[in-house]
């Protein structure tokens, strides 16, 4: 278990378009109800995501959400200044559902009329990696570029390979992000399996609303790297943990995005309480936040300040 | 942690591989070498414009003896494949089929691009129609990790585990990141590799793109029509070198290298000149710690489509002119197995350590006219040959490549990385 440097965040979801504005309402000492999962709806994705507009408005939900939280995060570390060369990056890219609706659309399209016309843009959208492909080429990432499942740790899994691939060497900075869309379609799937199957894993998923957005962040091992959130490791939970404040923020969301922006929610927190007294007794402010799967095993990400190792 | 450890080869000790070929690695193999044809109609019905496309089945799947069949027919054909994968792998590497409860934690990095999607069509399909009516037990397959799940607790696999969908390179990624695992320490054992089932969406939707060769791909072939979508399943157990001795585990051959970059270029189309894929081939031979003469023997990922096979011609012998070192025979095996896609780079793998363990080379069949575009020393018939080192090359959706390099003993070469072209 190694620490991480976490340079910089982006968010892009219904509740918080940005880090910023997130933070800002850390600051002001809101509570999980509205730092925590993400309201229903359609996420902020007004980005300003590039000078091209038909290759975004081209750009499928799960990617445009995808490339907008990796948008914010890459400027605040500060990688558009090419301080880290392209081949060097890396890419993890985590999406429970991937792109529902462009497979709804093809599987339509494959059934319709015979599958005469079976869209061929549709069924490259609805392979899993094509959010993960399609940020690469966007921001041109020619490290390794993965898209990955967990079935029970969507953040901790991720962050884990991210410090596998920094550990052996193959790359010096990891771009992490958990993405998926909003969708009536996998919203009205969860609660069949949590109601006819009885899958405790989708009663969470099945509030009757559907969620999504992205959260991205730069992760590396190297202090130097512009932008300083936090500092993490992740692990088994510790047993003689010291916690500052409530375990607020000790709860899975309702969505695998939820996990993660309750994750970047409690590192922002902690980050303020740390670094300003004045907020310490925020309700959402602990040194460690944990991911609980949904057969109750935990993993936990202690925050820690990033520079305080070197 | 020290550059020799990130470095250190992990052993190989057990191994398996389902493909149309057959239903275990033995049998895959002999199809393999004697380039056996294993495709057919994807189905004999007359009003499916799809039925007659050549694909690479391996048919009916039997259900294993301590599984119960209503378990066993409920399962995503990934599951299945999956399932039979794992079993013999652990059986080859002297494990049982499910580990004891004190046994040292197993690590389980699987790759897939479909999992459950046979079962989801079936659902869906009735789900459009009408939403009352559609059976729900059928999306019990629906989370693509549910072939993770499964393997990890039939087999009682306890380590870290992870799911790759990164399409063509997903088990090559897989091995990878399970190598990583072992050398940092995370673990000192674990199962890798991908399993992928044949599926309309898979073959309708590479049809869509054209892609589809009806009668069977002729990779690296002046006239190659396409790819054959195939489906199969490969595995590897992967151990540090103490853990294998200390427990007599055989050695099968051990993984030197890996490395993997992307094209960031295009969703479907590879960069045409080839320059990341070459890019990875390096490096991973770099990493190796052998010299980059010692490689015998390239499996490339030969898809058999015009982009795929005219870039791979291009990368292979780029990568090796940097490295000073003449091209070592290729074979594209994908006419015999089709393309497994996420399955692709662990069957590859396997075929690469059959390939040394042997002394035999897979043919690049399905042949006719070999495209002078593409000036590779392809071996044209499966012949034998002393083979200590070998390399898999795969390629994938979105520009992602990656590169595997195995070797048939521990000590090999060692000589490092010479020449022109290597990476500091």
């Amino acid at each position: 278990m190694s620490l991480l440097h976490i340079h910089s965040l982006g968010i892009c979801t219904s509740t918080w378009p940005s880090t910023g504005q997130l933070r800002n309402a850390i600051a002001m000492g809101q509570d999980r109800a509205t730092t925590g999962p993400a309201y229903p709806g359609e996420p902020a994705t007004d980005r300003d995501l590039s000078d091209d507009a038909a290759m975004v408005e081209s750009l499928d939900a799960v990617s445009r959400l995808a490339i907008g939280a990796i948008t914010e995060a890459w400027q605040g570390a500060s990688l558009d200044q090419g301080i880290v060369p392209t081949d060097r990056i890396a890419l993890l890219l985590y999406s429970a559902w991937g792109q529902v609706d462009s497979t709804v659309t093809y599987l339509e399209s494959m059934w319709g009329d015979g599958g005469r016309f079976a869209s061929p843009r549709h069924f490259t959208r609805s392979v899993h990696s094509s959010p993960t492909s399609l940020a690469a080429i966007h921001f041109g990432i020619h490290g390794p570029c993965q898209t990955l499942v967990h079935d029970a740790w969507p953040v901790c899994s991720v962050l884990e390979q991210a410090d596998d691939l920094l550990s052996v060497g193959r790359a010096d900075a990891v771009i992490v992000c958990w993405a998926d869309q909003p969708s009536a379609v996998a919203t009205d799937l969860c609660r069949r399996a949590a109601e006819d199957l009885h899958r405790a894993q989708f009663v969470r998923f099945a509030g009757g609303d559907s969620h999504g957005g992205a959260v991205a962040a730069v992760v590396s091992m190297n202090a130097k790297l512009p932008g300083a959130e936090f500092g993490v490791e992740v692990g088994p939970v510790a047993a003689n943990k010291k916690s500052v404040g409530a375990d607020a923020v000790v709860e899975q969301g309702a969505y695998p995005t939820d996990g993660a922006l309750l994750w970047a929610a409690a590192g922002v927190a902690w980050s303020l309480a740390a670094s300003r007294p004045a907020v310490k007794a925020l309700p959402v402010a602990a040194d460690y936040w944990r991911e609980i799967g949904h057969h109750g095993q935990m993993r936990e990400v202690r925050f820690c300040r990033a520079a305080a190792r070197e | 942690m020290d550059e020799m450890t990130l470095l250190a080869p992990v052993t190989v000790t057990g191994m398996s591989m389902i493909t149309a070929q057959g239903a275990c690695l033995a049998d895959s193999w002999a199809g393999i070498c004697t380039a056996a044809n294993a495709l057919r109609p994807w189905n004999d019905d007359a009003d499916d414009k799809l039925g007659r496309l050549q694909v690479a089945s391996c048919g009916e799947l039997w259900c294993p003896a301590d599984m119960p069949f209503k378990l066993w027919a409920g399962l995503a054909r990934t599951q299945q494949l999956a399932a039979l994968a794992a079993d013999e792998a652990l059986t080859s590497a002297g494990l049982p089929r499910r580990l004891a409860p004190s046994a040292r934690p197993m690590g389980l990095f699987l790759a897939t691009t479909v999992c459950g999607m046979d079962k989801n069509e079936q659902f869906y399909r009735q789900y459009r129609q009408n939403p009352q009516i559609a059976d729900s037990r059928l999306m019990r397959r629906i989370q693509s990790y549910e072939v993770l799940t499964f393997i990890a607790r039939r087999h009682r696999l306890t380590g870290p585990r992870i799911l790759f969908l990164s399409t063509c390179v997903g088990s090559a990624m897989a091995i990878g990141a399970a190598c990583d695992a072992i050398r940092l320490g995370r673990v000192d054992i674990a199962l890798a590799g991908g399993a992928e089932a044949l599926c309309r969406l898979l073959l309708s939707g590479f049809n869509s793109l054209r892609l589809v060769a009806p009668n069977g791909c002729q990779p690296f072939d002046a006239h190659r029509p396409g790819i054959t979508v195939g489906e199969g399943a490969a595995l590897l157990v992967l151990e540090s070198a103490a853990h294998a001795k200390a427990r007599g585990a055989k050695p099968i051959g051990y993984v030197r290298g890996f490395a993997a970059t992307c094209d960031a270029h295009h969703i479907t189309a590879p960069e045409p000149g080839g320059h990341w894929a070459a890019s990875a081939i390096q490096a991973a031979v770099e990493k190796s710690g052998l010299r980059p003469g010692d490689i015998e023997y390239v499996n490339a990922h030969g898809t058999g489509t015009r982009d795929n096979d005219a870039m791979e011609a291009k990368a292979i012998p780029t990568a090796f002119a940097a490295m000073d070192t003449a091209v070592p025979p290729v074979s594209s095996t994908k006419r015999l197995t089709g393309h497994t896609f996420a399955a692709a780079g662990a069957i590859e793998a396997v075929i690469c350590l059959q390939a040394m363990a042997t002394g035999i080379l897979p043919p690049n069949a399905g042949l006719a006219e070999p495209d002078p575009a593409c000036q590779l020393p392809l071996v044209l018939q499966s012949r034998p040959a002393r083979t200590d080192a070998a390399l898999s090359c795969n390629f994938a959706f979105g520009g992602n490549n990656t590169a595997l390099v195995f070797s048939r003993h521990f000590e090999t070469g060692g000589g490092g990385m010479v020449g022109k072209g290597a990476r500091g």
